[in-house]
């Protein structure tokens, strides 16, 4: 008898209906909040200058089996060198792009959802002066073409938490520079983020 | 009201163009040599990207903004190499440590400290320049 109830417990609990209910929606539409970890790679004047930073993102997406969504990342890094753009004190990037994805339920709460997405690239690096009491922006602009694979895990229906890696191919064609003296591209760049985050149905 | 306005939007005219402007679209490097009086390379000397820009206010018609964009140091036989972003002031390469130049580079008038960079002779963003000779002063 203990057994009968204890089984009847745990698959009238919160749990299992999630499961049930994550797998039997088709409507996966969601928003979510997100940090990540992302460093530049490769031999480049942003992997040469940037040391690793946390990055933050902010994600819209509509699902059904295909998907697409829109997202806005940024993170804050600090040069380790002045040798590639000059005395910046202060650098940030933004990204604002679209994707296009797709899911694949795995098992249990599970969900594989990889994207293939574009996105801005904005890199703002600031600089002090020494003079007064004054600041100076200048900004490097391009483009990033981006894949990552995701895994989202269902908490109940409508709150998932996932985890994804992305890797970034940035193209910045208007950016000029002398490659020989310096030793490095300002053209080309790639990027690695690894991010988690929470996902709110809706 | 009209007339506050227009006050209003040439005083925040001023307050933009005042500054230097940097582009982080194009980025140049300037290479060359320092060496003392005797032609030996001098290690260690420090080297700023100066750049000045004047401008006029209400208050006063010969302000300067300055800034400083790069900063590096000569390497054992006396070369260096800076990359900077482009500006709109006028760029000079800044001796520290307190020596000047002793030879008949140009120079900034009445600063021996100062070696102003033409620009014009920038080759695919390399300027290369000739040796600079300096003395403690």
């Amino acid at each position: 008898m203990k057994k009968y109830l204890l089984m009847a417990l745990l698959l009238n609990s919160p749990f299992a209906q999630a499961q049930k209910e994550a797998f039997d929606s088709d409507n996966l539409s969601s928003f979510s909040i997100g940090a990540g970890y992302k460093s530049f790679i490769g031999n480049n004047f942003l992997a040469k200058t940037y040391n690793n930073q946390i990055s933050f993102v902010y994600d819209f997406r509509l699902y059904k089996k295909w998907g697409a969504g829109t997202f806005y990342r940024t993170t804050q890094a600090k040069p380790f060198t002045n040798q590639y753009v000059g005395n910046s004190v202060y650098a940030r990037t933004t990204e604002l792009g679209f994707y296009a994805t797709y899911y694949q339920k795995i098992n249990g709460r599970w969900l594989f959802s990889p994207k293939v997405g574009f996105s801005t690239f904005l890199l703002k690096n600031q600089l002090r002066s020494p003079y007064q009491s004054d600041y100076y922006n200048y900004f490097t602009r391009g483009t990033n073409f981006f894949i990552a694979p995701e895994i989202n895990y269902f908490i109940t229906k409508g709150l998932r938490v996932f985890a994804n890696t992305e890797y970034g191919f940035i193209n910045m064609p208007r950016v000029t520079a002398n490659k020989t003296a310096t030793g490095t591209s300002y053209n080309v760049a790639n990027q690695l983020n690894f991010g988690i985050g929470i996902k709110v149905g809706f | 009201m009209k007339h506050k306005i227009i006050f209003f939007l040439l005083a925040l005219t001023c307050i933009s163009c005042r500054k230097i402007q940097l582009d982080g679209m194009t980025f140049y490097t300037v290479q060359g040599k320092i060496s003392d009086s005797f032609n030996q390379g001098k290690a260690s000397v420090g080297l700023d990207i100066y750049v000045e820009k004047p401008f006029a206010t209400f208050l006063n018609a010969n302000s300067t903004d300055r800034a400083i964009t790069a900063s590096s140091k000569t390497d054992q036989n006396g070369n260096f190499k800076i990359t900077f972003p482009k500006s709109d002031g006028e760029v000079y390469l800044l001796l520290q440590n307190g020596y000047g130049v002793i030879d008949s580079i140009a120079i900034n008038s009445g600063n021996s400290q100062l070696i102003k960079l033409d620009l014009e002779k920038l080759n695919n963003n390399l300027l290369e320049i000739n040796t600079i000779k300096i003395k403690g002063l």
